[in-house]
């Protein structure tokens, strides 16, 4: 919204989009044949269609790729802060991120891991700037403008 | 039950008055606890502070309102469908001599026992605009670039796949009236010289019409509190109904308060149809009075035997034969909208499912520890208060009776919500857990098993275990070794009857689940989200074959 403004999305609505429930749902539609074309959803759903030999192709724009981090963190009034600490410790290691990466198709800041033989570099995509206080403080605003353009 | 040990040798006084007591507060606390705090929410703001601003917002805001009329559209015209659809089969099948009957009544509880979710993905790979294997059928013959001739993501193809799975409602109270009509009104009908049609417009259609109505009012409220399917096919359809928009509410930032307001129209709208259906299947009473009748006469088809039979089948094969055949194609299939040959069939879906999907396990785990624990207290409960309200053993028998009958009223989601706002706080902490699940199961089931164990009772005369009695036998003797064995297959029956719904519930479980839990029907949702779509339906299908 940010960087192509209502105006795009509001084309974009015209287009007889169809908008599924869960960011996983896209790359099913496609895999099923049910459309040709999808934006937004995960990037690793396609890589993972295309590792499993499915005719799709990811398209990373030019203009840049919106990015969803995954955070991770410890309740303050935890349990037992003590072995969270050390889940912590253990999935930040390289080895569990390397998993994590190979396995699912995301990525990882861990700077030694690599990605699988075959897939994009995060460096080499060009991202859009994660603002979640901005999307935070207009959060209404935007599910309710979206809701109405494309009636979900 | 509780004080099977007891040795005193008067034991009813002492053991009935804490027995009422200890199920009256579970009943309380199944039931009148979530639809409390429901009340609480709807009435409040985030202070709590008494507003009724929810309601206004629900009902003066487009974003509410649009789905209360979706959902007042959808429900009007799929019980109309319902009424037209079942009408004739019931008919049909009760008196007529048309061939096949029995096998009729079987698919139609074959789309009874269908959950409307699997329903629903199963029409999806039916009748989806570009891959749905219904219109690439068509496409072969008119041509690649034709429109789709069927569109499931829209109104029309909600309301199709909620009839789908409606309609035995209808047919069920129909076919049943018709069942036990006398059949000596229709022959004094016949002596007096009316033929066959005016018999039918002057007896038959009038003794059966209350049980049309009032599956219409059955079918009305089912299609109302729907979720499976709206949740599937409504959002690509480009809108919501009452139960998606509830369930949307829980999303963050979530508006419980809303949501619990949204709730209460529902439940409302419930009582008041399910009081109407009472009043009218009530008044049936009066047309039958007489002594024993024998059973109608079953009208003779002749030629339209067979033609009878196609139609029936021809109907079923919505529910029934083309959604179970996209289920199993898509189990054996590469690739779910495939037709599958004998050459690219493959077993990789359902050896994905059960030894590589790490979920499937603790679902299936899950959902057995789950359907055993409700399906088991669920028995007991019920058991103990249709005894209680049978027998009328103590006083305050009848408030028993209407707190297990209470929950019908309350449909899946709104039950969800007021769950939700019960057990996410103190004293009761259950999200997240087993637990909630069951209660939750534990409170949909209960009065469909109060009332099969009434009835199980209620053939059971008291003379039996008053002999008993008179011989010496304690009250707990005499329903061990007396009522015990005759209720038997009721029990059973009650027992498999809660386990089975607990496999198909989904509305309840969608409201209250914490991520680590899956139940194996959810994980079919989950599976549908997450892994590829042909192995979620291999799944999908042995959960059902």
């Amino acid at each position: 919204m940010r960087e192509l403004g209502w105006p795009y999305l509001e084309k974009l609505s015209r287009q007889r989009v169809m908008q599924v429930q869960s960011s996983t749902d896209p790359p099913k539609k496609l895999s099923l044949g049910e459309r040709a074309v999808m934006a937004d959803g995960n990037e690793y759903g396609i890589v993972l269609l295309k590792e499993a030999g499915q005719p799709v192709e990811p398209v990373y724009p030019t203009e840049g790729t919106p990015t969803i981090s995954g955070p991770t963190g410890i309740f303050a009034g935890a349990p037992h802060p003590n072995a969270a600490k050390l889940f912590q410790a253990w999935l930040h290691t390289r080895e569990t991120q390397q998993f994590f990466v190979d396995f699912t198709g995301q990525y990882s800041l861990h700077a030694q891991v690599q990605p699988k033989a075959g897939r994009r570099k995060l460096a080499d995509i060009k991202l859009m700037k994660e603002d979640p206080a901005g999307v935070e403080a207009m959060t209404e605003e935007i599910k309710t403008r979206y809701a109405r353009l494309f009636r979900v | 039950m509780t004080t099977t040990t007891n040795p005193t040798p008067k034991p009813r006084i002492d053991w009935t008055r804490p027995v009422l007591w200890l199920f009256a507060a579970v009943l309380i606390l199944l039931i009148l606890l979530p639809l409390s705090w429901l009340a609480v929410y709807a009435f409040t703001d985030k202070n709590r502070h008494p507003t009724l601003q929810n309601f206004v917002t629900l009902f003066s805001n487009p974003d509410f309102l649009d789905p209360l009329l979706t959902t007042a559209i959808i429900a009007t015209t799929s019980a109309l469908i319902c009424c037209v659809v079942a009408a004739p089969i019931s008919w049909l099948v009760s008196r007529t001599d048309m061939p096949g009957r029995q096998t009729i009544r079987a698919l139609v509880t074959a789309s009874f026992v269908t959950p409307p979710f699997l329903g629903a993905v199963a029409w999806e790979l039916l009748a989806a605009p570009n891959s749905g294997l219904l219109n690439q059928l068509y496409r072969l013959f008119a041509g690649e670039d034709a429109d789709a001739l069927f569109n499931i993501y829209s109104m029309t193809g909600i309301i199709f796949v909620i009839s789908c799975y409606t309609f035995p409602f209808v047919f069920v109270l129909v076919a049943n009236a018709l069942d036990t009509m006398p059949g000596e009104l229709e022959d004094a009908s016949a002596i007096l010289g009316g033929n066959a049609w005016t018999t039918a417009r002057r007896v038959t259609i009038p003794l059966a019409l209350p049980a049309l109505v009032a599956g219409a009012l059955i079918a009305f409220l089912h299609a109302m509190t729907l979720f499976g399917s709206p949740a599937i096919l409504a959002l690509p359809a480009g809108f919501h109904t009452m139960t998606t928009k509830i369930w949307s509410l829980f999303q963050y930032p979530p508006k419980l308060e809303l949501a619990a307001a949204a709730a209460v129209p529902l439940l409302v709208l419930t009582i008041l149809l399910l009081q109407g259906q009472k009043a009218l299947l009530g008044r049936r009473g009066y047309s039958v009075i007489g002594g024993k009748y024998g059973a109608p006469r079953r009208v003779k088809l002749r030629g339209w035997r067979w033609a009878a039979l196609g139609f029936c089948l021809l109907v079923l094969l919505n529910p029934v034969f083309l959604p179970y055949l996209a289920l199993l194609n898509a189990a054996f299939s590469p690739n779910a909208t495939t037709l599958v040959t004998p050459s690219t069939a493959t077993l990789h879906n359902i050896v994905f499912v059960f030894t590589e999907l790490s979920s499937t396990q603790l679902a299936l785990k899950n959902t057995v520890i789950l359907g055993t624990a409700t399906a088991t207290i669920g028995t007991i409960l019920a058991l103990v208060i249709a005894y209680v309200t049978t027998r009328k053993v103590i006083a305050g028998h009848r408030v028993l009776g209407f707190l297990a009958t209470a929950p019908v009223a309350v449909p899946g989601i709104v039950l969800g919500v007021g769950l939700f706002l019960s057990y996410t706080r103190p004293p009761f902490v259950l999200y997240g857990t087993l637990w909630i699940l069951l209660l939750a199961f534990l409170t949909i089931n209960l009065p469909s098993a109060y009332q099969q164990l009434q009835a199980a009772f209620a053939t059971i005369h008291p003379e039996l275990e008053e002999a008993s009695r008179i011989l010496g036998a304690t009250r707990l003797q005499a329903l061990r070794q007396i009522t015990a064995p005759l209720l038997r297959t009721g029990v059973i029956a009650t027992w498999c009857f809660i386990f089975i719904g607990v496999m198909r519930e989904l509305s309840a479980a969608i409201a209250v689940l914490g991520i680590a839990m899956l139940v194996i029907t959810f994980a079919v949702v989950l599976a549908v989200n997450q892994i590829p779509m042909s192995g979620g339906n291999a799944g999908a299908k042995l959960r059902n074959g």
